[in-house]
């Protein structure tokens, strides 16, 4: 079986303000280490690069060594993956509540 | 972002008549486009076969007629190399009566098991 892409794994990522923020930022500033996005966020580096290790395990981050300091940036592909689920499971849903509807309204 | 996925309708009959669309095996069956199993009781299996041969299955999670109905449900699949099964995913249907007789009907589906998952919040620290 191929693999699906993990959207449940995706979906938690995305579940916490800070890290949909922490994902904004690297792609509104572009690839930055921890230190940079806790200078740019209310958060502390702890807390940011406990983030980044969970966006990158859900696969929307990854890092490159620089140095002393790992880079970060948006992996797109993930996110696309699961926009596109929501796209795909919502549509599904709208033809079944419209079949729904049609058989309660049955006359 | 909670519910990744919720859509809803309007429909013209009761709150019961809905549910008995919505809450037992063979009013699913009458319009959710596959053959229904259902044992309509937290802690039930649930069971969808599609037309075209797919197949989800799943565990009840909530029956408080005639306002919510709640199972999770996987997508499994048989091909040559053995069974797959897909993600997890938490799936609602919430009834809301209209003073006017009609009903809303809620649905909403989250990947993953419904509430947190303590792993990932641990790698957080909170």
């Amino acid at each position: 079986m191929t693999e699906e892409p993990r959207v449940d794994a995706i979906f938690v990522a995305l579940s916490d303000g800070t890290r949909r923020d922490v994902l904004r930022s690297l792609s509104e500033d572009g690839p930055s280490t921890s230190t940079e996005l806790a200078a740019r966020l209310p958060v502390s580096r702890q807390a940011v690069a406990k983030h980044l290790e969970l966006l990158a395990e859900a696969g929307l981050v990854r890092a490159s060594a620089e140095g002393r300091a790992r880079r970060f940036r948006v992996t797109p592909g993930p996110l696309t993956d699961a926009m596109g689920w929501m796209v795909d499971v919502g549509a599904e849903w709208d033809e079944r509540l419209e079949s729904l509807r049609r058989h309660v309204e049955r006359r | 972002m909670e519910e990744p996925i919720r859509r809803e309708v309007t429909v013209d009959a009761s709150p019961d008549a809905v549910w008995d669309a919505v809450g037992t095996p063979e009013g699913l069956a009458a319009w959710f486009g596959a053959e229904v199993e259902l044992e309509p009781r937290p802690g039930g299996a649930i069971a969808f076969r599609m037309p075209d041969g797919s197949a989800r299955r799943g565990v009840v999670e909530t029956v408080e007629p005639p306002t919510r109905f709640a199972f999770r449900w996987r997508s499994v699949a048989i091909g040559s190399d053995g069974v797959g099964v897909g993600d997890v995913s938490h799936v609602t249907f919430e009834l809301e009566p209209l003073a006017d007789g009609r009903t809303i009907v809620t649905v909403t589906e989250s990947p993953g098991v419904l509430g947190a998952d303590p792993e990932l919040l641990a790698a957080v620290g909170r």
